[in-house]
């Protein structure tokens, strides 16, 4: 009895607040600075702006570059000249919200063939609550070791 | 001009009032809301906080002298001599030398006529070259007898090593010059009577960890007749080459000849290097009433490789010394700075001493080559492209000079 322009018309009004209503990548709220669960993946989501423009050392301090070291240098000052191509360090507190906007893939010590941070990674005679007794940092996320097919099986994404 | 005196140029009554008492005629009137950038003249003056103060900025004296009353006759010049320090002189007095004469007129004239023409020789085996400022530059007296002593050098001494190297006043000779003992010869003094002693002394060779204060004696031959060749005397101590280890830099090794009337029976051994260690300044005060320094020389010596055969010919191993500079004062290590710090620098200055050491091996011996090695004329020959692709940190180590470049050209390797 119905006609298809009709049905389509029904079906059309009914699915417009489920897209209004989905979150994306501009609408996350300040308070939260990233995406806990992706609707694509499924699963957490690192901050693109956090791996643009910070690195992570294995012993959980993260580094980064100083902004605008490359606009107007000619306009500053001998020691601006200087200190603006230092990598400097981040507070405790910033570290602590870089962290939490990484999934854990980017959290475990990584490891390169002739890295110049490898000198970097480690810390010496540090004693915080970060270190259990054995001397290791409690936040660094070791790797499972498995075999491939399992991990083909259940972490074919990371 | 005075706040007074603008108070009267101003034409309107109020301002007066509410002015200031300081001396500030370019203030404006608003200064509730105005902040600090009201009170400048122009954007390129220096902030000055006294402006908020309401009390007239302080006046710095300069700095005045202190005047004794007692020394205000005396000039700058004696005011600044330091005081000189009397020496001890325990030795013999300097023997009068033969009158020199006076030149006559016409020998200055024919001195003068050679000297133009080129033919004056001057024969340098006669001139008298004794200084003593060296020794005590070197405190030689100050470390073998105490201090503020010294004595002349009344006897000719001289002391010759193989292949003619002669011992002076702090000349540096080679270990390996110094395998055989040295040919000695002693001044008579033609009295025909009295006796010499020689000791050769290494001031710096007591490096070993027993305890034992003192210097090694090397050589010692007492009662050596007056007039007669060394073999005559008694050889107490048998001569050792000087033994300074690897690291321990320059030694100071003297030859000290003492003189006496009578023969004396020195009670003293030096079969091993440990029994060598002796105190010169208590050999001396035991002695003092019998024998009398005459004469001094001294040489330098370093290590090389004959000092570890010697060592490995008396039973020992070579010990290795090393400078112990003292720890870098730094800051207590934080897990995460409270101020942004360079990561490189911060974290390279609480890196283990030894990691680093075997870092910088390791660079070392990447870089040294078997054939001909040259300091490269850049350091860096691909600059532009480094510049673009490495972070500044690496390129800045990359093109630093005092670590891998300064270390390759300047090791012992």
């Amino acid at each position: 009895m119905l006609g298809k322009t009709a049905l389509s018309t029904l079906c059309a009004s009914r699915q417009a607040p489920i897209t209004l209503a989905a979150r994306g990548i501009a609408n996350i709220p300040a308070h939260e600075y990233h995406i806990r669960f992706d609707q694509k993946v499924g699963r957490k989501r690192p901050a693109q702006d956090v791996l643009d423009r910070f690195k992570r050392l294995n012993n959980g301090m993260w580094i980064h570059a100083h902004p605008g070291r490359h606009k107007l240098r000619y306009m500053k000052d001998e020691t601006w000249q200087k200190t603006s191509l230092y990598y400097e360090t981040c507070t405790k507190e910033q570290c602590e919200i870089l962290d939490k906007l990484m999934t854990p893939y980017w959290l475990r010590p990584k490891h390169y063939p002739n890295d110049p941070y490898s000198a970097y990674n480690v810390r010496h005679n540090v004693t915080s609550p970060r270190v259990d007794d054995r001397g290791n940092f409690v936040r660094e996320r070791k790797k499972v070791l498995m075999d491939d097919s399992t991990s083909k099986r259940f972490f074919k994404d990371c | 001009m005075s706040a007074a005196q603008y108070a009267r140029l101003v034409p309107k009554k109020y301002r007066s009032k509410t002015l200031p008492k300081i001396d500030r005629p370019w203030r404006p009137r608003v200064i509730a809301w105005a902040g600090p950038a009201a009170f400048y003249p122009n954007r390129f003056y220096e902030v000055d906080k006294w402006y908020k103060a309401r009390i007239d900025k302080p006046e710095k004296l300069p700095e005045m002298h202190i005047i004794e009353p007692a020394e205000h006759m005396k000039s700058l010049k004696v005011l600044m001599q330091k005081s000189e320090i009397e020496q001890i002189n325990i030795g013999f007095k300097r023997r009068e030398v033969a009158g020199k004469a006076e030149k006559s007129a016409e020998d200055r004239i024919e001195l003068e006529r050679k000297s133009r023409h080129m033919q004056l020789k001057i024969d340098i085996d006669h001139l008298d070259v004794e200084n003593l400022s060296i020794y005590r530059h070197f405190q030689v007296f100050d470390h073998l007898f105490g201090d503020n002593i010294f004595f002349e050098n009344v006897q000719n001494l001289q002391v010759n090593f193989e292949n003619d190297i002669v011992v002076h006043s702090g000349n540096v000779i080679t270990a390996n010059s110094t395998l055989k003992r040295p040919e000695i010869t002693i001044e008579s003094v033609g009295n025909g009577g009295g006796f010499n002693t020689l000791l050769m002394i290494n001031l710096d060779g007591n490096a070993l960890d027993l305890g034992k204060n003192g210097e090694i004696v090397q050589w010692m031959i007492s009662n050596i007749p007056d007039g007669e060749a060394i073999s005559a005397g008694s050889e107490i101590i048998d001569y050792l080459q000087p033994l300074p280890f690897y690291g321990t830099g320059y030694h100071r090794v003297a030859f000290v000849l003492f003189r006496h009337e009578k023969p004396v029976d020195f009670q003293i051994q030096g079969n091993s290097l440990d029994t060598r260690i002796h105190e010169i300044s208590k050999f001396y005060k035991k002695h003092e009433a019998t024998i009398t320094p005459s004469a001094i020389r001294f040489f330098q010596t370093s290590y090389d490789n004959s000092v570890k055969m010697a060592l490995h010919g008396l039973g020992m191993t070579s010990p290795l010394y090393e400078y112990e500079h003292r720890p870098a004062l730094k800051p207590a290590q934080r897990e995460f700075p409270e101020k942004p710090q360079p990561f490189d620098l911060y974290l390279d200055m609480y890196r283990d001493p030894k990691e680093v050491e075997q870092e910088m091996l390791e660079k070392r011996l990447a870089e040294v080559k078997l054939d001909y090695v040259k300091e490269p004329k850049w350091v860096d020959t691909d600059y532009v492209e480094n510049k673009k692709k490495l972070p500044a940190w690496l390129h800045a180590k990359k093109l630093e000079r005092d670590g891998v470049g300064h270390a390759k050209y300047h090791n012992d390797l």
